[in-house]
């Protein structure tokens, strides 16, 4: 089926061998209920804009495809393989199910503020680098939040994917939050980020350790305990009552262990000498277990005058 | 035998219960045509250019409101074809397997509705073509579907 150049359409319960197309600046088209091989948007001709303001909602097809096509939203469907990609901007991937997919059934390329949203995905991978997610090419600004993945379908062959999310080293700024597909893959690690995209995660949970007291060399009482597994993102330290004489360095130590979670030295969050706010850093170790703890150990605290009034602040995030 | 139903040029055409038997499939050798406000119902047709057709009239090309509905269509290069402003096929069995092109062309017009066709398109071009419609339906139709002409 090929809807070429038209307006304001539905396309409803249709079965369809092989494709349908919506093409050559299609606008306001929703298309639903239907069974086909694969429907697509897109700028087919090469000369032309895709389609604007599409809605695929609830279709079955092998495959849907959104290319060089705004504003174009995949809902509810059932398929093996979804993808936005060239210059589809401000599309929306939600609710699909995929029941089959094999490789990275949900593909993101070269669009900008994609979301993929909810999505069930059974599968397995072929290589070391598949995932559930690919971002690739100059996607920008993907958004991939509370999506599932349940390990391969009963009597599929293979292995299971290998990871949640691959983001291409020419990609920027993803924005992830909780999504759950750590306890299914089977490798890991759960972002394959193949260049140095900074990612923002949107399920950041924040704990405060708070000492009063001027700090001493020693580790502070209090525990904070992990339900889940978490992954520490970053760690930043305040003194109310800066350190004179020399900095206050802190550390977190995990389950009482004697080694912190910082090992390099200048990644210890600090307050310098005569300074209140200390610095953000990234710990050498970064996964805490569910039902490990962390504690604040001061390991130095000023030699004049001891830091005081101290809080050290955790940002992390759950790992399912 | 061969006839061909020609009402390019009327201005409103009924063409109801009509066999077209073995017409052959030359360019521009249609089986049925319908002009403006033409309807074209339980009609069989086999072979055409176009099988069922509603095309210029009187270099009035977009003036016209059809209905093709009900009709058994096979074998033509292009089974159903319409240029008008508001078109309707509905409920056709239409059957076409080698060179044959669409089984529905609407080209162009401000209203089309393609509904509960059955129809059977094998290594031909797209079932369903819409190409410039300002607003169009397109609902449950079934593309491989052996209607079982004999």
């Amino acid at each position: 089926m090929l809807i070429d150049g038209c307006t304001q359409g539905v396309i409803s319960g249709n079965t369809v061998n092989d494709e349908i197309l919506i093409t050559n600046e299609a606008d306001d088209i929703l298309i639903t209920g239907n069974r086909a091989e694969t429907i697509r948007v897109a700028d087919a001709v090469g000369q032309y804009s895709g389609a604007v303001l599409a809605t695929i909602i609830a279709n079955k097809a092998v495959q849907i495809v959104v290319d060089n096509s705004t504003r174009v939203h995949i809902l509810d469907n059932e398929a093996t393989w979804l993808s936005a990609v060239a210059g589809s901007d401000w599309c929306v991937i939600k609710g699909n199910i995929l029941p089959y997919a094999s490789g990275i059934p949900i593909w993101v390329e070269d669009s900008d503020d994609v979301q993929v949203l909810d999505n069930d995905v059974w599968g397995y991978g072929f290589g070391s680098s598949d995932a559930v997610v690919g971002v690739a090419g100059t996607s920008a600004r993907t958004r991939i939040e509370r999506n599932r993945y349940h390990g391969k379908s009963p009597g599929q062959a293979g292995t299971a994917h290998n990871h949640g999310v691959q983001i291409a080293a020419t990609a920027s700024a993803p924005i992830i939050g909780w999504n759950d597909w750590n306890r299914h893959l089977a490798a890991g690690p759960e972002i394959e980020n193949l260049g140095s995209a900074s990612i923002e995660w949107t399920d950041v949970q924040e704990v405060d350790f708070v000492h009063y007291p001027d700090a001493e060399v020693a580790e502070s009482p209090i525990r904070k305990y992990f339900a889940t597994d978490v992954e520490i993102i970053s760690v930043f330290i305040v003194a109310n009552d800066g350190p004179v004489g020399a900095d206050l360095i802190a550390n977190l130590h995990k389950d009482g262990s004697g080694t912190g979670i910082f090992t390099t030295a200048p990644n210890k969050p600090t307050v310098a000498d005569g300074s209140n706010e200390g610095s953000t850093t990234v710990p050498d170790v970064t996964s805490v277990a569910a039902g490990s703890y962390l504690k604040v150990k001061f390991e130095q605290i000023g030699s004049t005058t001891p830091g005081g009034a101290v809080t050290v602040l955790l940002r992390y995030r759950r790992i399912f | 035998m061969s006839i061909i139903i020609d009402g390019t040029d009327a201005d409103h055409i009924q063409v109801r219960n009509v066999l077209v038997e073995n017409n052959s499939s030359t360019l521009g050798d249609h089986s049925i045509v319908v002009g403006n406000r033409g309807e074209v119902l339980n009609c069989e047709v086999d072979g055409g250019d176009y099988g069922i057709a509603a095309i210029d009239s009187a270099g009035e090309s977009r003036v016209g409101s059809i209905m093709i509905q009900g009709n058994r269509v096979r074998n033509a290069r292009t089974s159903v074809y319409s240029e008008k402003e508001d078109t309707t096929v509905s409920d056709n069995d239409l059957f076409m397997e080698g060179s044959s092109e669409y089984s529905v062309f609407i080209d162009g017009g401000d209203r089309a509705v393609v509904a509960d066709n059955r129809i059977y398109n094998i290594n031909g071009d797209d079932a369903i073509y819409l190409k410039d419609v300002t607003v169009f339906t397109v609902v449950g139709n079934i593309d491989g579907y052996d209607p079982g002409f004999g």
